[in-house]
């Protein structure tokens, strides 16, 4: 079986990241010669498709998880509960962004064979990390953990690089680690999104409750899932982001709205938390009023606020959290989610970045589902 | 009603906001209040979104 980002979605109607992403898998596994014959077989019904979201687990953009992958494993010890991501690749050529050449599978293998285990030795020394206080930080440092994981991924950085080099892994191994993650702003972005499932997967299956506890687009479909109606998806189409987009691409380039991401939106970061990310308002476009205009907005539409992670710039409100669908039926607001923007090839990669918005319907149904269990 | 009309007028407008344009074209003073109605005026919609507030098990 083969996860991806989203609600549930056959071979045919994947777009074309997904695909893309999925043959990358089939023969990273060794289950295809080549991506033609992975193509066939990925097209034959021999392989099982499934939700990252059904199985504990999170990924970005096409969200593609195989057996073999290494995963970030993140505990809810309060719950007891799990959730799982993949480590991130970082930009240019990758999986995730339906890329599939040998650099890219090479790049996996070696996240098998050197990164995961450097990060699991280093992590034997420091012992569990606590997320919650190292991401509190990084709001306070200019990250909303969506589009921006600069100061996250330092931050853990900071706690993993000392216990590389006390580890017994061996030197050019742990330097190879370093360089990567160095190089990769986007590190903390996996773990933020598995920090931020485990948080709502906690809160999935109370019964009459409204609150959203999943927010995921497919690349074809946005859905959302919500604690009071168990596993159902309620799905629109996936808006294309009328966002910035990188020289020489357009909005008529890109693949519909794509990727588990939504999650860390779900949870109140994200763009829920745009008014601590005002450095960033020029990558995905708008103005610093209009950030802080977002985070604003987003209260309208929550049960609350989440008084662990707190917004300097709002004098230190909490970042609105726990999307009410009757919120947003009643107020016609959308949540807002800070997005990138993949190409519709697969191959691509990203092409833009954008605010986009989560679409009414999915939350209209939901209300109609809840009112009907009643 | 004779009197409401000869003295000058704080108006609130609710909804529409073209009602508020022309009154503040005209020299007017309003107050414009951003509404819509629930589920975007769909029936259906609206009837299962007011079973769920203040709905004691939701």
């Amino acid at each position: 079986m083969i996860l991806h980002a989203g609600a549930p979605i056959e071979w045919s109607r994947m777009c074309g990241p997904m695909q893309g992403g999925i043959c990358g898998a089939l023969v990273y596994e060794g289950w295809a010669s080549d991506l033609d014959a992975a193509r066939q077989l990925a097209a034959s019904g021999a392989v099982r498709f499934d939700s990252c979201h059904q199985h504990r687990a999170v990924g970005p953009m096409a969200g593609i998880l195989s057996p073999s992958m290494p995963v970030w494993i993140i505990d809810n010890p309060e719950h007891g509960n799990q959730a799982f991501a993949t480590l991130n690749e970082g930009l240019g050529k990758v999986l995730r962004y339906g890329a599939n050449s040998p650099e890219v599978l090479a790049r996996l293998k070696w996240f098998g064979a050197t990164l995961a285990p450097t990060l699991k030795a280093a992590l034997a020394v420091t012992g569990p990390i606590d997320l919650k206080p190292l991401m509190a930080q990084a709001l306070h440092m200019g990250d909303e953990m969506h589009n921006r994981n600069v100061a996250a991924s330092a931050l853990l950085f900071r706690k993993l690089a000392p216990a590389m080099m006390k580890s017994d892994m061996k030197a050019a191994d742990i330097a190879a680690s370093m360089d990567f993650l160095t190089a990769n702003d986007f590190s903390f972005l996996n773990v933020a999104m598995a920090a931020c499932k485990a948080m709502m997967d906690a809160a999935h299956g109370v019964e009459g409750s409204s609150l959203v506890t999943t927010m995921a687009r497919n690349g074809v479909e946005f859905g959302i899932r919500v604690s009071g109606t168990g596993g159902q998806w309620f799905t629109a189409p996936a808006p294309r982001v009328n966002g910035l987009y990188f020289p020489g691409y357009s909005i008529a380039d890109a693949a519909p709205d794509l990727g588990d991401s939504a999650i860390t939106e779900t949870c109140g970061i994200g763009g829920f938390a745009m008014a601590s990310a005002l450095a960033i308002v020029k990558f995905i476009g708008g103005t610093p009023d209009e950030a802080l205009g977002y985070t604003r907005a987003m209260a309208d539409i929550t049960l609350g606020r989440n008084p662990s992670f707190t917004l300097p710039a709002l004098d230190f409100a909490g970042t609105p959290a726990g999307i009410d669908i009757r919120k947003v039926v009643d107020t016609g607001i959308e949540p807002v989610v800070n997005t990138g923007i993949a190409h519709k090839d697969a191959g691509v990669g990203q092409i833009g970045s954008g605010i986009t918005r989560a679409p009414l319907p999915c939350f209209t149904k939901a209300v109609e589902a809840l009112a009907s269990r009643l | 009603m004779s009197g409401l009309l000869s003295r000058k007028l704080e108006i609130v407008n609710i909804g529409l906001p073209a009602f508020a344009t022309a009154i503040a074209g005209a020299g007017g003073s309003v107050t414009q209040v951003a509404w819509a109605p629930p589920a975007g005026g769909d029936r259906a919609v609206g009837e299962a979104l007011a079973k769920l507030i203040g709905n004691p098990s939701v």
